[in-house]
């Protein structure tokens, strides 16, 4: 007995045995110390651009998911994320942690994808995206997804066209429903943080999130006829 | 119908299951009897599901690096700001060929900016000094133990017996002079009439050097106007009485306009004496009196040439001061000099 104390004492003081602490959930200085970034994050904040890269490296796909979707075009989202990772590495130290960092990256990229979308309708005249040609500025977008390992050529041909129309469908979105039913049903964020990203209280988030479910039913039968 | 729109507006809420209690009663009440109504379930959920299912885009090869490169390049940019600002040159200079090149300049700046005293560490010249400096020369020619009246007794060649003639009480000067200079030793203030002689023509041509040379002004015997003339010889003959008299003031009976002619910066003086080396022994006794500095001192042929500090407002009196020991020229109309030191080129000839 005495001697397993003694063990366990000599284990606390080399830190040997030593258990991190575990944040109590829903506090948001807690919140930071669960953020797997924060060290990263952190060392960024000295001008470690190495560890901004390994921020880069977790966020970037997910970033980019999130302005293909936004955005509707592949190249241009690209663009637009490498521009968010920049205006983020510059901003970092006005991160003040009260938040998960992907949450703050995701208001940068739904930033620069509202400024960039807005640029490209002041430049073509606001183009409406027509349901009848799906294939046209969504399809480039979809052009890099990866072909799973078990897909037939046809299959993945398939999976592409119905991406593509799917695409066309959020991008004919209203904007701010748009935004929310990316954030929530495709980036998965939970409704605090979508409120946090969009300045919005959670209830206005839902209801807005189920007016675009709605359009986005509309919009998809309107394409294929029938969901079943 | 309506109630069918209405409850197509609860069915997302109700899919996520964000209804009251009561609106989900009513909306599982309506979908019991609504197979329209049921339908719209479906595609709804379907719709979500195929949201959740979409397929997600693979970033481009080397976006990371792509990403990275720009940020390091944006960094960079703000960094070389402030090199930009200060280091405009692509060359690298090393700080310490900078720094010496920057001392170079100050010291040469420091150099230029200072006054001739930096320039010229020359000492002021204690009057014993002096006459121990003068003395080897004097001792080198071939010593004469005449006394003052002795000198006035040995004229030895015509033209010299003119001078005599012209300064004719001149050894009463030397006379007058031994008072003041009663400490030096005997040679030092014995001239030797014979060399004086001999060195006249010699003396001649330096003076029309000098003033060819226009380090001072002429005021050769024709171009004077005549009263100056004699003023200047009645100076040089009651020059010595007086000095003894007035050692410190400014001699009441020759006024500062009287003196002498020509516009230039820089006050050049020449002193003709008797005798060189008790002509210098006046001056700088006078120079002593009057705190100048001697910066300078050339010998060239017979004459000697002083490059002095003084204060400028003392100039006057210092020159009229200097009319009692023999003729002075100056190169300047008028001797007005502002407060502060002023250098003066004092050469001192021996008279004609």
């Amino acid at each position: 007995m005495r001697k397993a104390r003694w063990r366990d004492s000599f284990a606390t003081l080399t830190g040997g045995n030593a258990l991190p602490d575990i944040p109590a959930q829903g506090d948001a200085r807690n919140r930071i110390i669960g953020d797997d970034d924060a060290g990263f994050v952190a060392r960024s904040r000295q001008g470690d651009t190495d560890a901004f890269a390994v921020l880069v490296r977790r966020h970037q796909k997910k970033m980019l998911n999130m302005a293909c979707r936004m955005i509707g075009d592949y190249d241009e989202a690209c663009d637009v994320v490498q521009e968010s990772f920049i205006s983020a590495y510059q901003a970092i130290g006005k991160f003040r942690g009260d938040s998960r960092f992907s949450t703050w990256l995701g208001g940068i990229v739904l930033n620069q994808a509202r400024n960039h979308l807005r640029q490209k309708n002041a430049r073509s005249g606001k183009e409406e995206i027509s349901f009848d040609q799906p294939a046209g500025v969504a399809q480039k977008a979809l052009l890099n997804t990866v072909r799973s390992a078990g897909d037939s050529v046809i299959e993945c041909l398939e999976k592409k066209e119905l991406s593509a129309k799917i695409q066309a469908c959020i991008s004919a979105l209203d904007g701010e429903q748009r935004e929310v039913l990316v954030l929530r049903d495709i980036q998965e964020y939970s409704y605090e943080e979508i409120g946090d990203m969009l300045k919005l209280p959670a209830g206005t988030v839902k209801s807005r999130l189920f007016r675009a479910r709605n359009a986005l039913k509309e919009g998809l039968l309107k394409i294929f006829g029938d969901l079943r | 119908m309506n109630n069918c729109k209405d409850i197509n507006n609860l069915l997302p809420a109700y899919l996520d299951d964000a209804l009251s209690t009561s609106e989900k009663e009513r909306v599982e009440e309506h979908l019991a009897v609504c197979s329209r109504c049921r339908q719209d379930v479906a595609d709804l959920s379907k719709a979500v599901s195929l949201l959740h299912h979409l397929e997600e885009v693979e970033p481009p090869p080397f976006f990371e690096q792509r990403i990275m490169a720009a940020i390091r390049e944006k960094s960079r940019k703000k960094q070389s700001i402030w090199r930009r600002l200060f280091f405009p040159l692509h060359i690298k200079i090393p700080l310490q060929a900078l720094t010496t090149v920057f001392i170079a300049v100050f010291a040469f700046l420091v150099y230029q900016k200072s006054g001739p005293e930096i320039k010229h560490v020359t000492p002021l010249p204690a009057p014993g000094a002096v006459k121990e400096r003068i003395a080897p020369e004097i001792s080198r020619q071939p010593s004469v133990p005449a006394t003052a009246a002795q000198d006035g007794k040995a004229p030895s060649s015509a033209s010299q017996g003119q001078n005599r003639g012209q300064f004719a009480p001149a050894p009463s000067a030397g006379e007058g002079k031994q008072d003041s200079l009663a400490a030096f030793p005997a040679p030092l203030r014995e001239d030797h009439p014979a060399a004086t002689a001999l060195k006249d023509t010699g003396i001649a041509a330096e003076a029309g050097k000098f003033n060819a040379k226009g380090e001072a002004e002429t005021i050769s015997g024709p171009t004077m106007p005549s009263s100056l003339h004699s003023r200047k010889s009645k100076a040089a003959v009651l020059g010595a009485v007086r000095e003894s008299k007035d050692m410190t003031a400014a001699s009441p009976s020759l006024p500062a306009a009287e003196a002498v002619p020509v516009k230039s910066p820089g006050l050049a003086l020449t002193i003709q004496v008797l005798e060189i080396n008790q002509g210098l022994q006046d001056v700088e006794t006078c120079l002593y009196r009057f705190n100048a500095r001697i910066l300078e001192r050339r010998h060239r042929g017979e004459a000697i040439f002083l490059k002095v500090q003084i204060d400028g407002r003392r100039i006057a009196a210092f020159v009229r001061q200097l009319e009692n020991i023999g003729p002075v020229r100056t190169n300047v109309d008028r001797l007005e000099f502002s407060a502060g030191n002023a250098a003066v080129e004092i050469r001192i000839d021996r008279l004609p």
